[in-house]
């Protein structure tokens, strides 16, 4: 009994040792390398998933058909092409994404750094994803992130030297503040749900909302331009003896699937 | 080959198997849908290799696994470091003298307990920091449903693999524990 106290004194001295040299600064350079050889393979596996999912959805492999004369070779051109047309049409896609940022932000005055998605992580505390541009790319902590044409999908939670972490619309800790699209005064706040769900909660009981109403950013806080798109209303649920109603919402980004995303680091207010 | 160089490349195997586990654990979140996503693949990674090994280095395992994961994680550094390793040197402890066998059940009990023992620990440190920075989350306790789901998904995937895994490692065949 004697010595398993004495190993657990010891291993939480090491622990201890190990997290005061975090805090001091002096494992930074073996945690930036660490990180980026596990970012270098969480990135393989995230866009091997997201490659995958995508071909069995649009049913890129079928079912091998019984061998015609020509054979295996025609069958192998056949998976070949279809791998390429795969590809092409993610591409197109990023492309396209890509394009309606640019038409975003060339209509506005923020400044932004675009990164690509190299990880998610679904802990039961957060529900993230790990981008590949950090303070280096004069990222900050809770610097809004968007996707396409001003979506926001959520805010930086932890900056690193080359790599960010963004804490999705959807996990249980985020909050933006918002309103209904074209209302003049912030309604409520938009919070997440165990990363499956994101609700309007806080609105008044005297304001009106229904669904297929569009949930905007409403500005409020600092570095969060207003107007940016986060959902719309699917149903409202009021309750009369409540002080607040609040509304489940539809994202209007894909949550589980995001290749790139554009940081806004100056919102020019 | 002189017993420092072997304890020196058991380390670095120790590190690089903790590195993939790490990898797998983030990679295949974006696989799975919810809730098969709240697995907890660092978990049952340090269970399935406190099996197989007996061995006390599965604590250091847990260690390395738990450093490489506090690198992308949003809450304080040290909170899933200290959370986890202890909890991999309760369960190498339970393992050794509670249970005192490999069977299908043992490794179910002991992924659950040390995801109990994790989650406990990690929550009581959230809170305790929360309540010192002045920034506590309303919603924290919510999560507990949240952390059901990885206990019971986490849990049965051990048994899984356990079963899956008799089929390739006699070792794991044999009930009774090394001495």
């Amino acid at each position: 009994m004697q010595l398993r106290g004495k190993k657990f004194v010891n291993i939480s001295a090491v622990i201890g040792v190990v997290i005061v040299l975090h805090y001091l600064g002096l494992t930074a350079s073996l945690e930036n390398y660490s990180r980026r050889a596990v970012s270098g393979g969480i990135s393989l596996i995230y866009r091997a998933a997201i490659y995958l999912s995508r071909k069995t959805e649009e049913g890129v492999f079928p079912a091998p058909k019984a061998c015609l004369p020509g054979g295996r070779e025609t069958i192998e051109y056949q998976k070949d092409f279809e791998l390429k047309k795969a590809r092409v049409s993610l591409l197109e896609e990023e492309n396209s994404s890509l394009r309606s940022s640019l038409g975003f932000f060339s209509s506005s005055t923020y400044r932004h750094v675009g990164a690509d998605v190299i990880g998610r992580n679904i802990d039961p505390v957060d529900t993230a994803i790990i981008i590949n541009s950090g303070r280096d790319a004069g990222i900050r902590i809770n610097d809004p992130v968007v996707v396409g044409d001003g979506i926001l999908i959520g805010k930086v939670g932890r900056v690193m030297e080359t790599t960010a972490i963004v804490r999705l619309i959807d996990d249980t800790n985020s909050r933006v503040a918002a309103m209904v699209a074209g209302m003049n005064k912030s309604l409520g706040l938009v919070e997440g749900g165990y990363g499956v769900s994101v609700r309007l909660g806080f609105v008044p009981q005297n304001e009106i909302i229904k669904p297929g109403d569009m949930v905007v950013s409403s500005g409020l806080e600092p570095n969060m331009p207003r107007g940016l798109g986060i959902g719309i209303i699917e149903i409202v649920e009021k309750k009369p003896q409540e002080a607040f109603q609040q509304a489940i919402l539809k994202t209007l980004a894909d949550l589980r699937d995001i290749k790139v995303v554009s940081v806004i680091i100056d919102t020019g207010r | 080959m002189p017993s420092s160089r072997v304890q020196l490349i058991g380390a670095g195997l120790l590190a690089i198997v903790s590195f993939l586990a790490v990898i797998l654990h983030f990679g295949l979140a974006s696989v799975f849908a919810y809730p098969i996503n709240k697995i907890n693949l660092v978990v049952l990674f340090v269970i399935i290799v406190l099996l197989i090994t007996e061995s006390g280095r599965t604590v250091w395992i847990g260690f390395t696994a738990y450093f490489f994961m506090e690198l992308f994680s949003l809450a304080p550094f040290g909170a899933a470091l200290y959370s986890g390793t202890i909890s991999a040197l309760i369960s190498f402890w339970l393992y050794k003298t509670v249970f005192a066998n490999r069977t299908i059940l043992t490794t179910v009990a002991l992924t659950a307990i040390f995801i109990l023992i994790y989650r406990s620990q990690y929550s009581a440190i959230i809170y305790a920091v929360g309540r010192f920075s002045g920034d506590i989350e309303t919603t924290f306790f919510s999560q507990f449903a949240s952390y059901g789901w990885e206990l019971a998904i986490t849990a049965v995937a051990a048994g899984l693999a356990h079963f899956f895994l008799k089929l390739f490692i006699p070792k794991l065949n044999t009930t009774k524990l090394r001495k």
